[in-house]
């Protein structure tokens, strides 16, 4: 039988603490604190009820970024564990530095870390008067999950891609019912009504168990005590629900970049491919006989607007190439996580990768609705954290998009936190 | 079909750009699975789709192809010798003691599981009844003669209250008189007759002209002799007998009185024909009227009024002062009367203000609030359906006052309303409820009447087999949850 409540010692709003993004081009470290406004501000044993969340407040106490070694990465996993540290650490010491405080506890988010399956499930009850109470919904849930299990297991073999040793599973993060219909009736939970047929989405957070071992060591190694692990695209969606009903967050790292969908009842997400900003500096230096950071210079000089006309569309032509790459990826993406219903009219754009010339342009310019479900023609927006009003202190830090799945992490886990 | 072999190196850009540039429309691929084209299978896919676009074939490496072949020939990153962790290594000891350090652990482990077991657990259990609404009306007099709550006749008691107080003030006088001067002056009489004619001291004489009307007073007696018929050469000469000099007052107040020189005055008694009249030389003068104020009786009434309404509302403040407790003061029902009353000065005296003073007294019957509560709760207990047990601190009374008599008792109309749920024997239900598997307690439940629902609340969460319900009594709580309507 589910528990009904919980003690919980509420932790001082005021207690700051670390979240660390580690992408494949940059790592992102920021010590923040979550203030929530009202009474619960207060340190008190308090027995935790369902309830409105109180309005929050991000404080930026320290924020550094630190680019990796060229061949620190390959693709989306840590090469050269020894140079990833050194970068990761050095990150994590300028932050705290700012911050002046040194947070043990930590959020880590790597992209394309997790996947989410999720399964429908569709169930008769067999006495539909009586109304469904704790003890027969937890037997139900119980139930589903062991039916439902295995064959998720198997698709997020598939989805996360091979693993090093044979039969080895994928590691399970998180469990979750939600979507609960009852004889077609949405309900927030079921509990205490009575009818049919009872429909469910189940969900399951996975990750792939050799991975999360390596990014384990490493936060050991940085004395980090980590107590959430997710995804920059997975955790966006905490900040960017907030403004968007439904959307499309495209977390276009650096060699990497990952998908999710998210709606008001479902989240589907995970979905990713290898391509990314440093592929676009691949083919710049190869086209240009260029170094990585000339690559890198003549990026911004072209945002800058500070090229000639016959370099422009030199750069236009491989930028065009680039994008048709990342176009096929994302329909692949949409396709696979797309679950019957259209896809929302959103697309976030965020992540390093997302500020690269003349992006928006080339998604408006694109026919999403040629391979794809969509709706309503998807439009696509840039998010800058930095212009929302509730992120105070040194919030100038959060200059660019990539800093957005720092701040939903820092929303979503300071908010359980308080 | 050409063969294109990649190393672990290679970027899916490099791939694509390989495949670009050849011109073969069949072309296997070799890639090593360490490439980080492996981690994710929708790069493969993507690239499938870009080759089509391209009206090229891929084929795989069977190396590379399945997964399984691919798991089983991944090499993983190498994990630096920095950041492997020292497996701790510890030599337990051998032989008898260890065995029986062991054995004592476990005795001790399961004894506190059992300790543990039976005074741990704890439930809540959740009943969910509906609430019903019930009303009983009854008026109830307040008597000030009793000290004690009666039942039978529906009394309680009441604190009979007496205020006096006296209140001052100034008030203008608004009532007003006239007053002013009459005019006067003084009238010569002439006489055309034979006779002397004699006036006395008051004849009236009129005046006559644009004025007339206006009459004014003789102020002295006085003979006016007759006409004198003197004989002349050419007939004879008749000279009016007149007398000069004879002053005349108004016979009322008024600058109208104040008449031009030479107005004919008749006087009224003695000559309508006009053989005897009078005229002034002069005009007259000294007629004036002014208005002057009094004290009236609408005055005095006012003052008393305004007076009285001030001693009442001073008297209810302090009524309210000796209310005590939750004692309660119907205003509507305080009997108010004047004791008494002064003026400075009379009705009808001339003044321009006068001083009041007022005395009056209130009289109140006070009551406890939750004495009538008392008196109610006791009645529509009695008259509580069966099965039902009435909420008490969710009674709401309102009361409303009907009559009061000159012996200072109160009619009130009081309505209580109460919440009525049904009766539920918590010691029975925790006795009945010790002990039980929760599907046990569940079918208890389920049969219980009068419970629209219920929940129970096991902690800490146990293995199915072992979660039952507490053993001990005292670790079951029992909580009402009232459904409201």
């Amino acid at each position: 039988m589910k528990l009904p409540w919980r003690l919980k010692l509420s932790r001082p709003a005021e207690r700051p603490f670390l979240v660390l993004d580690l992408g494949t081009a940059r790592v992102k470290a920021a010590v923040l604190r979550v203030k929530k406004e009202g009474p619960e501000e207060q340190n008190h044993l308090v027995i935790e009820e369902k309830g409105e969340a109180s309005p929050l407040h991000l404080e930026v106490l320290g924020a550094a970024e630190q680019k990796h070694g060229q061949h620190s990465f390959r693709g989306r996993r840590p090469q050269q564990l020894d140079a990833v540290l050194e970068t990761t650490s050095l990150a994590v010491e300028k932050a705290s530095l700012e911050a002046g405080i040194n947070p043990r506890r930590a959020v880590f988010l790597a992209s394309g870390l997790i996947r989410i399956i999720n399964t429908k499930v569709k169930l008769q009850r067999t006495d539909p008067k009586k109304p469904i109470r704790e003890g027969e919904l937890d037997r139900i849930l119980q139930e589903v999950e062991q039916r439902v299990h295995p064959a998720a297991e198997k698709k997020a073999i598939l989805k996360l891609g091979p693993t090093k040793e044979e039969n080895s599973t994928p590691l399970r993060l998180k469990v979750k019912s939600n979507n609960f219909y009852l004889d077609g009736k949405s309900l927030s939970s079921p509990l205490e009504f009575s009818g049919r047929e009872l429909r469910l989405t189940f969900s399951e957070e996975f990750c792939s168990r050799e991975e999360k071992e390596i990014l384990e060591e490493l936060a050991a190694n940085l004395g980090l005590e980590v107590f959430h692990w997710s995804s920059p695209a997975l955790s966006a969606i905490s900040f960017l629900r907030n403004f968007y009903p439904r959307g499309i967050i495209v977390d276009i790292g650096g060699n990497f970049t990952e998908v999710t969908l998210f709606y008001p009842e479902q989240i589907e997400g995970g979905a990713g491919f290898n391509w990314g900003s440093e592929h676009l500096n691949w083919l710049l230096m190869r086209e240009f006989d260029l170094t990585l950071d000339q690559s890198e210079k003549l990026k911004q000089a072209w945002a800058d607007n500070k090229l000639e006309r016959d370099k422009e569309n030199q750069l236009k032509g491989i930028l065009k190439y680039w994008l048709q790459i990342l176009f096929l990826g994302l329909e692949e993406a949409l396709g696979d996580l797309a679950s019957g219903q259209s896809l929302p009219e959103h697309f976030l754009l965020c992540g390093g990768g997302s500020f690269i010339p003349h992006l928006r342009s080339a998604f408006l310019a694109y026919p999403w609705n040629k391979n794809l479900n969509f709706a309503v023609f998807p439009k696509p927006h840039l998010i800058q954290p930095l212009n929302h009003n509730f992120i105070r202190g040194r919030r100038t830090r959060l200059n660019n998009p990539a800093w957005t799945g720092v701040v939903g992490a820092a929303i979503e886990k300071g908010d359980e936190r308080t | 079909m050409k063969e294109l072999k990649f190393n672990r190196e290679d970027n899916l850009a490099f791939i694509i750009e390989s495949l670009q540039q050849e011109t073969a429309g069949e072309i296997k691929l070799t890639v090593p699975p360490e490439n980080e084209f492996w981690q994710s299978p929708l790069n493969r896919q993507l690239l499938k789709r870009w080759a089509q676009g391209q009206n090229k074939k891929l084929f795989w490496d069977s190396l590379t192809m399945t997964e399984k072949d691919v798991s089983s020939s991944v090499v993983s990153s190498p994990t630096p010798s920095s950041l492997k962790k020292k497996k701790n290594v510890f030599n337990w000891p051998r032989g008898g003691i260890f065995l029986f350090f062991i054995f004592l652990a476990l005795i001790f482990a399961l004894a506190a599981l059992g300790f543990i077991y039976y005074y741990l657990p704890r439930a809540t259990v959740t009943l969910l009844v509906q609430e019903s609404t019930i009303t009983r009306q009854e008026k109830v007099t307040v008597d000030p003669q009793i000290a004690t709550l009666d039942y039978d006749n529906l009394k309680v008691p009441g604190e009979s209250v007496a205020i006096k107080n006296t209140a001052q003030g100034t008030f203008k006088a608004t009532g007003k008189v006239e007053g002013g001067t009459k005019a006067e002056g003084e009238v010569t009489i002439y006489n055309k007759t034979k006779v002397a004619v004699k006036l006395k001291k008051g004849t009236t004489l009129g005046s006559q002209g644009e004025k007339s009307g206006l009459t004014f007073l003789l102020q002295e007696e006085v003979t006016v002799p007759p006409v004198e018929i003197k004989p002349l050469s050419e007939g004879e000469q008749s000279i009016w007998g007149k007398k000069e000099n004879l002053r005349v007052i108004a016979a009322e107040i008024g600058p109208q009185y104040n008449l031009e020189a030479e107005t004919v005055f008749q006087v009224n008694d003695f000559d309508p024909n006009q053989q005897l009249y009078a005229t002034n030389p002069l005009s007259f003068r000294g007629g004036t009227v002014t208005e002057e104020l009094v004290v009236s009786r609408a005055d005095q009434q006012q003052a008393v009024e305004e007076l009285a309404n001030q001693v009442y509302a001073q008297n209810k403040e302090d009524i309210k002062t000796k209310l005590v407790g939750d004692q309660q003061l119907l205003e509507e029902f305080i009997n108010n009367q004047v004791l008494n009353r002064e003026f400075s000065v009379g009705e009808g005296a001339k003044a321009d203000s006068f001083q009041a003073t007022v005395t009056g007294q209130s009289q109140a019957t006070l009551f406890s609030r939750s004495q009538v509560k008392k008196l109610l709760l006791t009645v529509l207990k009695e008259n509580l359906p069966a099965g039902f047990q009435l909420l008490e601190d969710k009674t709401t009374l309102s009361l409303e006052g009907i009559d009061s008599n000159s012996e200072g008792q109160l009619v009130l109309m009081a309505t209580i309303q109460g919440i009525v749920i049904p009766e539920i024997d918590s010691d029975d239900l925790r006795q009945k409820l010790q002990g039980l598997k929760p599907a046990q307690a569940e079918a208890f439940l389920v049969k219980l009447e009068n419970i629209n629902g219920y929940r129970i609340n096991l902690w800490p969460r146990m293995p199915s087999f072992l979660q039952t319900l507490p053993y001990r009594q005292e670790r079951i709580r029992i909580r009402i949850k009232v459904k409201n309507n």
